[in-house]
């Protein structure tokens, strides 16, 4: 079991005290953000420690002052040019001490993702659509972070056509359910909710010898497991039946 | 004399890499000069801007010089013209990579001269021009140590390091003067030259090992109000000799372990 050691009292701050929305680029292509923090004086903090919150996106990251625990000010300018183009930004707040000179962090709050709707938060691989530029669809699977199926925001109603037309969803599902099985069987947080239902995703496919197979597995042939996973997404289409579905749909379309 | 600084657009881009790709694999031929001003491959900025064709002593002195050229314009959102940066990488092209008598030159990886596609900083922070001017923008003369090159001295203002590497990857360190200041301390001495070892790929209190460890210790302070001096301190007993505290015991050499030979040159 992974230990955590916390040597310095860094306070968690919880995930539903912060609540984040990323704005749609605008004409200059950039994004912006809007965040709204609770009472983070219910944690004990001083009302003088330092806010600051810090969108990013693997490698690039900026930093925002709001004010203090006693008062939050969310700056005016909450613009993200420095953040990277066409991916899914996280945010971190912090509460620094400032008055001494080790900058000590007293709470922070990690891997907070911007709200989407109630119905994609309780997906296994919530849909989200972006600018994809010529790709159609793509999985959005780094370390750490729940995994994302983003389908090409260019094309009008693709989406929809996505949950309601099964030839598509066999076309897409299938590969994005085996490269997300994939990076998330090596997350170290088995206690995430994500993973949890990610491993209980498959146990429902596959069952439970399966499911513990992926899960628990640490070193691997990465061959066979290749296999165990490949055998999963196949037992997924078995039961979905995506093919025999869309020819239904076809026979009933040629029949008027 | 002034110019107008303008930007290359996506032909003018592709042109300029594919040169760029020539010239990797030998090519002696000139720079495509005539892309800065072609209406078929440039553009004007939507601000003025204006810098001169003349020689630079050190990437230091180019991104002084850089920053001072676009004071007046706001960082981050210079920060994400890439058709700008192209064009300015192909007006300094000669100073970066300078051609040898026959005219062949020397080159980094493509990315560090053209820009394409959208913006992300793991691919943003490498290019030569703008990675000069965002040292000096952000930290001033703080920033000097992101332009600083370890081993010999290699021509021109093109040079990318391990240093430059492991610092300006990450945007939290990049942002943070604390860690600038922190490195500087560590890895430069008095004549501003960089120390040996600094840039070893993988040796004890290096850059590399500084770069990590300070994203370590960015789990509980706040790298960018911590005072440098109160880090230097916090880093562990491996930046000891950097700190100019006793070096460490030389490592022995493969062959020397496997022959049972010790630390003396026989």
């Amino acid at each position: 079991m992974k230990r955590h050691f916390n040597f310095t009292g860094r306070q968690s701050i919880p995930a539903d005290m912060v609540s984040a929305v990323v704005q749609p680029a605008g004409q200059d292509g950039i994004r912006s953000f809007d965040l709204r923090i609770g009472d983070l004086a219910t944690l004990g903090l001083p009302a003088g420690a330092r806010v600051y919150v810090e969108p990013y996106v693997k490698s690039s990251s900026m930093r925002f002052a709001f004010g203090t625990v006693g008062a939050i000010l969310p700056p005016q300018d909450r613009s993200l040019p420095e953040i990277d183009d066409g991916a899914g930004v996280l945010f971190r707040v912090l509460v620094v001490d400032e008055t001494d000179k080790v900058g000590r962090l007293l709470a922070l709050a990690d891997k907070i993702a911007p709200l989407g709707d109630e119905q994609q938060r309780d997906a296994v691989l919530p849909l989200e659509t972006r600018d994809l530029g010529e790709a159609v669809w793509r999985l959005e699977a780094d370390k750490g972070v729940r995994p994302k199926l983003l389908i090409n925001s260019r094309y009008p109603g693709l989406k929809q056509r996505l949950l309601e037309d099964p030839l598509m969803m066999g076309a897409v599902l299938p590969l994005a359910v085996r490269d997300a099985i994939r990076v998330v069987r090596h997350e170290d947080d088995e206690a995430l909710e994500w993973v949890m239902r990610w491993r209980q995703f498959v146990e429902d496919v596959a069952g439970a010898e399966v499911a513990e197979r992926i899960f628990d597995e640490g070193e691997d042939d990465g061959d066979e497991m290749d296999e165990v996973i490949d055998d999963v997404c196949r037992q997924l289409v078995e039961k979905r039946r995506y093919l025999s579905r869309a020819l239904k749909i076809a026979e009933a379309l040629s029949n008027g | 004399m002034a110019e107008t600084v303008r930007m290359l657009n996506e032909d003018g881009a592709r042109l300029f890499r594919e040169f760029v790709e020539r010239a990797r694999k030998g090519s002696t031929e000139s720079a495509p000069w005539h892309l800065l001003t072609d209406e078929a491959t440039s553009a004007p900025l939507d601000f003025a801007a204006e810098v001169e064709l003349r020689a630079f002593a050190s990437r230091v002195e180019f991104g002084r010089y850089l920053a001072d050229a676009f004071k007046h314009v706001e960082r981050r959102r210079l920060s994400r013209e890439a058709g700008m940066w192209n064009w300015l990488a192909l007006r300094y092209f000669d100073q970066l990579c300078p051609p040898n008598g026959a005219g062949a030159r020397k080159l980094l990886a493509t990315g560090h001269y053209v820009l394409e596609g959208r913006f992300a900083h793991n691919r943003y922070y490498r290019h030569l021009v703008r990675a000069a001017w965002y040292a000096m923008a952000l930290h001033g003369t703080e920033g000097e140590i992101l332009l600083t090159s370890a081993g010999k001295p290699t021509p021109g203002i093109g040079q990318w390091g391990e240093i430059s590497e492991q610092l300006a990857g990450y945007q939290d360190i990049l942002g943070s003067r604390t860690a600038m200041v922190v490195a500087a301390k560590l890895f430069l001495d008095d004549a501003r030259t960089t120390k040996r070892g600094a840039a070893s790929p993988d040796g004890p209190g290096s850059v590399r090992r500084l770069s990590t460890v300070l994203r370590q210790l960015a789990m509980t302070h706040d790298l960018r109000t911590a005072e440098p001096a109160e880090v230097v301190v916090m880093l562990p007993g491996e930046f000891e000799a950097f700190r100019g505290g006793p070096k460490p015991p030389r490592k022995r050499s493969l062959l020397r372990r496997l022959i049972g030979a010790d630390d003396a040159r026989q």
